[in-house]
């Protein structure tokens, strides 16, 4: 008994240290994303421009219409992306399912070519709004698909085949309408799909923000049954979870998490597979009550971080946000693969 | 009511020349009757040897519903709509041990998961307290019915306690808190068990008897009034089988529960079951008291073993012995 609340307090005060360290953590990468640019700002001076008592009208504008929709959209779909390949991990058992596995990205991507190659070169007015109503659109039109697929696949695995079809016949798909293409659309499009946070709206911020929002309370609600899911479902359905209409959910709620992250900056890579498998690491805990916020959390700081990387290194040069998260993100992965390898257990 | 039942029960096994019929045991009444089998007629040949076609007298017929808490009816289970076996009929009462014995591959999985609704039945039925099993709700049923698997899991980053502690998802709120008397079940469970020293380490660490007796807490954690156990001496060694063994008809006799299992150590039904049921390929064979299933022929013949096989058998048990 007394050995049991040992070790309860143990977790809690880790889940505390982890969450004081997180909030530290993104307080000051958020700040430094608004203070660091080529136009350096003081504290101070952001202050004085979210207060709106500051002089210098250039500083003000930059602070308010580029740097801070940027980094909020930064923190916002770092963390949407981060759930969403939380919830695909926990539902496939499968550490390596990332948001991208069930062919979302290049459903996308494919809508995007679409639209880039028929309308914009038509109306020659290539609005971002079109491009993010198109790679939201196509995003859930593979979903759509694995959903209807679902219905029919009796294991899991199944379901990620599909995925990984779907990834292949959007890509076939975007390849061939690339033939017809001009060079700077197959450019634009390139660089499209490597994702950057650059030339976010207050407009796009209030869409996602309502979007994820109300995405992640649902997310949080299902803790319990997603809890469930991490014996296998067999084991969750006879806990009383109903289990086919478990698994729509949660493709659909990680689905639009990423689809709205794709919509607005494009597929970026590896933060949805590094950032759950760092957040379970520092929690030493499966358990999505405390595993969604932190991940959330987590991939928030995660991707202001690369921004800031994207964004500085080469200044005024800017790397798409997938080269950065890739060279963080991906040596996160093999070290991952290889501590489960070493450790052969947990 | 009572003497009826009990009365017909005996004359039906003498029927069978079985020196059963004075097992005392009142477990002992529900045994497999083929239903309707009189009505059906030849239909199901191979059953013909099991005990009484129902339907006796109307009264007898209601009694039992009554009592029976599981109940399959021309059950035919498998995968995808193909029968493994088919015509299953059978009645299990309140507080029966019942085990399924048979050859690898011959379907006690198949029907377990089919009686815990994991498999929809290809055709007939399952009626569970009286009601059919399609009928219950999914939450509602894991408060009847729980479950031990075959299959393995490897969650992360859970301790012995946090799985055992997942038997209680029927009983806790909206996002799963468990309540003091939670806890308190969870704490009981780990005392019958004897694992405190394996509750707090993580799963994937212990060994593979280690988790089959986590999640044998696990199932045990849910409060069922059935407990579906799919081999649950497998990876278990010789103490902790008997202690399992002893656990299970404590619960039976003190907390009336249900338990339907399949072994491969037939040498322990003989100890623990009411009731014995061999399935092979073919379907359901011979049912009934173990003293009455657990004979050589039926054993050889059940398990495709010849006499040269068993007798081998039988001299390792007297080597060990």
């Amino acid at each position: 008994m007394n050995e049991k609340n040992t070790i309860v307090q143990k977790r809690i005060h880790r889940y505390l240290w982890v969450g004081i360290f997180l909030v530290l953590a993104f307080s000051a990468v958020f700040v430094l994303n608004i203070t660091t640019g080529s136009v350096p700002v003081s504290v101070k001076e952001v202050l004085e421009a979210l207060t709106g008592t500051a002089g210098d009208s250039n500083v003000v504008k930059i602070i308010r219409i580029i740097r801070l929709p940027r980094v909020i959209m930064a923190a916002l779909l770092g963390g949407a992306l981060a759930v969403s390949g939380f919830l695909l991990q926990t539902f496939f058992g499968n550490p390596i399912a990332g948001p991208f596995v069930l062919g979302i990205s290049s459903g996308a991507k494919f809508a995007v070519a679409l639209n880039m190659i028929f309308w914009v070169s038509m109306s020659k007015s290539g609005s971002s709004l079109s491009m993010i109503l198109s790679a939201f659109a196509g995003a859930l039109l593979s979903t759509a698909f694995i959903i209807f697929v679902s219905g029919s696949v009796r294991h899991k695995a199944g379901l990620l085949v599909a995925g990984i079809m779907i990834g292949y016949i959007c890509s076939a798909a975007t390849d061939f309408l690339l033939t017809f293409a001009e060079d700077k659309d197959i450019i634009n499009l390139r660089g499209w799909s490597m994702g950057s946070f650059s030339g976010m709206s207050w407009d796009g911020v209030f869409v996602s923000a309502v979007v994820i929002g109300i995405t992640l309370i649902i997310t949080f609600l299902l803790s319990k049954p997603i809890g469930a899911l991490r014996l296998g479902e067999n084991y969750a359905k006879s806990m009383g979870v109903n289990v086919k209409v478990f698994r729509t959910v949660i493709i659909l709620l990680s689905s639009v998490l990423s689809a709205c992250v794709t919509a607005f900056a494009g597929p970026i890579s590896f933060v949805g597979i590094a950032v759950p498998f760092l957040s379970k690491q520092m929690l030493k805990s499966s358990d999505p009550t405390v595993l969604i916020p932190v991940s959330f959390m987590c991939g928030a700081v995660f991707c202001m971080l690369c921004d800031l990387i994207a964004r500085c290194t080469f200044a005024p040069m800017e790397l798409n946000i997938s080269t950065v998260t890739s060279i963080f993100g991906a040596p996160i992965v093999i070290f991952m693969l290889m501590d489960r390898r070493l450790d052969g257990k947990v | 009511m009572e003497r009826s039942e009990n009365y017909t029960d005996k004359k039906a096994l003498k029927q069978k020349g079985s020196s059963a019929g004075d097992d005392s045991d009142a477990a002992m009444k529900n045994i497999i009757r083929p239903n309707g089998l009189s009505v059906r007629g030849d239909s199901n040949v191979a059953m013909k040897d099991i005990i009484r076609p129902n339907g006796l007298s109307a009264g007898d017929d209601s009694d039992a519903a009554m009592k029976d808490i599981i109940r399959l009816n021309g059950l035919s289970v498998g995968y995808e709509g193909d029968a493994i076996i088919e015509n299953i009929d059978l009645e299990i009462g309140k507080g029966e041990i019942v085990t399924l014995i048979g050859p690898n591959g011959a379907g006690k999985s198949t029907i377990l998961k089919t009686i815990s609704r994991q498999l929809q039945p290809v055709s007939g039925a399952v009626y569970v307290n009286g009601r059919e099993l399609r009928g219950f709700d999914q939450a509602e049923l894991a408060k009847v019915l729980s479950l031990l698997l075959t299959e393995r899991i490897d969650p992360e980053y859970m301790t012995g306690r946090d799985i055992i502690e997942t038997g209680r998802y029927p009983y806790t709120g909206k996002m799963g808190i468990l309540s003091e008397s939670d806890h308190a079940v969870v704490d009981n469970i780990i005392e019958l068990l004897g694992i405190h020293e394996l509750a707090d380490r993580p799963f994937r660490k212990l060994s593979d008897g280690q988790k089959q007796r986590i999640l044998i807490g696990r199932a045990l954690a849910q409060e069922p009034e059935i407990l579906i156990l799919d081999e649950p001496m497998s990876y278990l060694d010789i103490r902790y089988k008997l202690e399992l063994i002893e656990i299970l008809k404590k619960l039976r006799s003190e907390k009336q529960i249900t338990i339907v299992m399949s072994l491969h150590e037939f040498e322990l039904a003989r100890v623990i079951a009411d009731k014995v049921i061999c399935v092979k390929e073919e379907g359901i064979g011979r049912a009934g008291s173990p003293e009455e299933v657990l004979q050589p022929d039926v054993l050889k013949e059940l398990y495709g073993i010849t006499d040269e096989q068993f007798e081998l058998m039988l001299q390792s048990m007297r080597f060990v012995l």
